[in-house]
């Protein structure tokens, strides 16, 4: 035989397929926001119901998966709003299951009780990730807005893992829990879940940047950058971008394919440019590939690198988001305020860690 | 450590919750019980496709035999070698496991 059947197993086998199927704009993901309904109301949140809209029935729904299903994407996000608060959510899971979807949930955790988590199990999803707000009652309900959630969503991610799934905890940083998020890390560790804090907070997806008012502020980020916290961050210091592999400033239009209550077809979560709607799409392929809108998004993705992040003096260490920019500054190519600040930010601390190795190299 | 080969008579079938999907003629893997991926090459992901919980592994060699035009016997060999390593790596449904409609 010319070539034997193996089973590589390392990661550049797979960064490499990541890459392949970026260039080529084959999404791997499928992100799908089934209903804007909620039973948390935190403050920064970035979805903008419609009202008068109607969100998309279970069938419609399902018909979207097989759409999404012969588009090529593996993995299937359902998430919301909240997900859970929808009775039919595992019958549309199970079909995403039925149609070979790698499942991601993405919930606030508030309904996983022992019978829920018990049909979770059986869904035997890739991973659950849960939206976790503090370390403490004081710090997470007020987020959240609902007394109690704390120890609801607490008692949520036990029962999930009294069964053995894998829990993620997703944690937006804001200026209400920026200092605990040690804690917050701490906690989830005991609970056996990996944690991810994201510190840039959006504004909604309307315009509004009231969230904004949130975001946590300069004196922490310092700290967050700094050696202090390599533990949280992941990284012993700041690094810069490496734009080598792909030529885009981020995945938009390429590895995810995501959808609101409504069915509308976007080229990410955040950039909120509709290509169609998945109801009235025959050929949801042909539409990811021509759709004007979309091409117009790669096409903004790969000049952003080459034009708006050489001429920001921090743009080398910038996680920009055209998304954010077109809905904050009204232009996808616009530095945000709150990019920037991090990518100051991020920028004296690589200088200042390669000031340190330049004095001390490493033995 | 090399499982068992799977008897010529017992057809392999993929794990219940193994997801797949084939990019650019290589299939991707993704098995949420152990939380892996696993990319196939373009010959394991043609006997991937091909393990319908119908065809026997000596099936499966027949069609591998023809497609890439090599001795059956050889084919045979690594099509075994290949589904003992997909069992050993959790891609198989255990083989006392019912089918899942």
């Amino acid at each position: 035989m010319s070539s034997e059947p193996t089973v590589p197993s390392g990661s550049t086998a797979y960064a490499d397929m990541v890459v392949r199927t970026w260039n080529q704009a084959l999404p791997m993901n499928a992100l799908w926001e089934i209903t804007y309904a909620c039973n948390h109301k935190c403050a920064f949140c970035y979805n903008c119901p419609e009202r008068g809209h109607r969100e998309l029935g279970k069938d419609q729904i399902i018909s979207g998966l097989n759409k999404l299903a012969d588009l090529g994407c593996i993995f299937l996000v359902l998430t919301g709003g909240e997900p859970l608060t929808r009775p039919d959510f595992f019958d549309i899971a199970w079909a995403g299951k039925r149609l070979g979807f790698a499942l991601r949930i993405y919930t606030n955790g508030y309904l996983v009780d022992e019978v829920v988590a018990r049909k979770m199990k059986e869904l035997m999803p890739f991973e659950v990730e849960i939206s976790f707000h503090g370390s403490n009652p004081e710090s997470f309900d007020k987020l959240t807005g609902v007394p109690g959630s704390f120890h609801r969503v607490l008692q949520g991610i036990k029962n999930l893992r009294n069964l053995d799934l894998k829990v993620n905890l997703k944690v937006p940083i804001t200026k209400w829990n920026q200092w605990e998020i040690r804690e917050i890390q701490a906690l989830g560790a005991s609970l056996g879940c990996h944690t991810e804090f994201d510190p840039v907070i959006t504004p909604r997806d309307d315009g509004d940047t009231s969230p904004l008012a949130l975001q946590a502020d300069r004196e922490f980020l310092d700290k967050l950058w700094s050696p202090e916290y390599a533990d949280v961050t992941h990284e012993e210091a700041p690094m810069p971008r490496n734009d080598t592999a792909v030529e885009a400033n981020c995945g938009t239009g390429r590895s995810t394919i995501a959808l609101d209550p409504y069915g509308n077809i976007y080229p990410c979560v955040q950039w909120r440019r509709s290509a169609g709607n998945i109801t009235e799409v025959e050929d949801l392929r042909s539409l990811w590939l021509h759709s004007p809108v979309l091409n117009e998004v790669r096409r903004i993705a790969v000049e952003i690198p080459k034009t708006t992040l050489k001429t920001c003096e921090s743009g080398e260490f910038c996680s920009f988001c055209p998304g954010v920019a077109e809905v904050q500054t009204g232009d996808p190519r616009n530095i945000y305020p709150q990019i920037k600040m991090n990518a100051e930010i991020r920028k004296q601390k690589h200088q200042e860690y390669l000031a340190i190795q330049t004095k001390q190299p490493l033995s | 450590m090399m499982a068992m080969p799977i008897g010529p008579q017992t057809p392999p079938r993929r794990h219940p919750d193994a997801a797949f999907r084939i990019y650019d003629g290589e299939a991707f893997v993704v098995l949420p019980q152990s939380h892996v991926y696993k990319i196939l090459n373009q010959v394991g992901s043609r006997v991937w496709d091909l393990i319908d919980g119908t065809r026997t592994a000596s099936g499966i060699a027949d069609v591998i035999a023809e497609e890439y035009e090599v001795p059956r016997e050889t084919a045979l060999k690594d099509v075994n070698d290949f589904v003992g390593e997909l069992e050993v790596n959790g891609m198989l449904a255990p083989r006392d496991a019912g089918k899942v409609a």
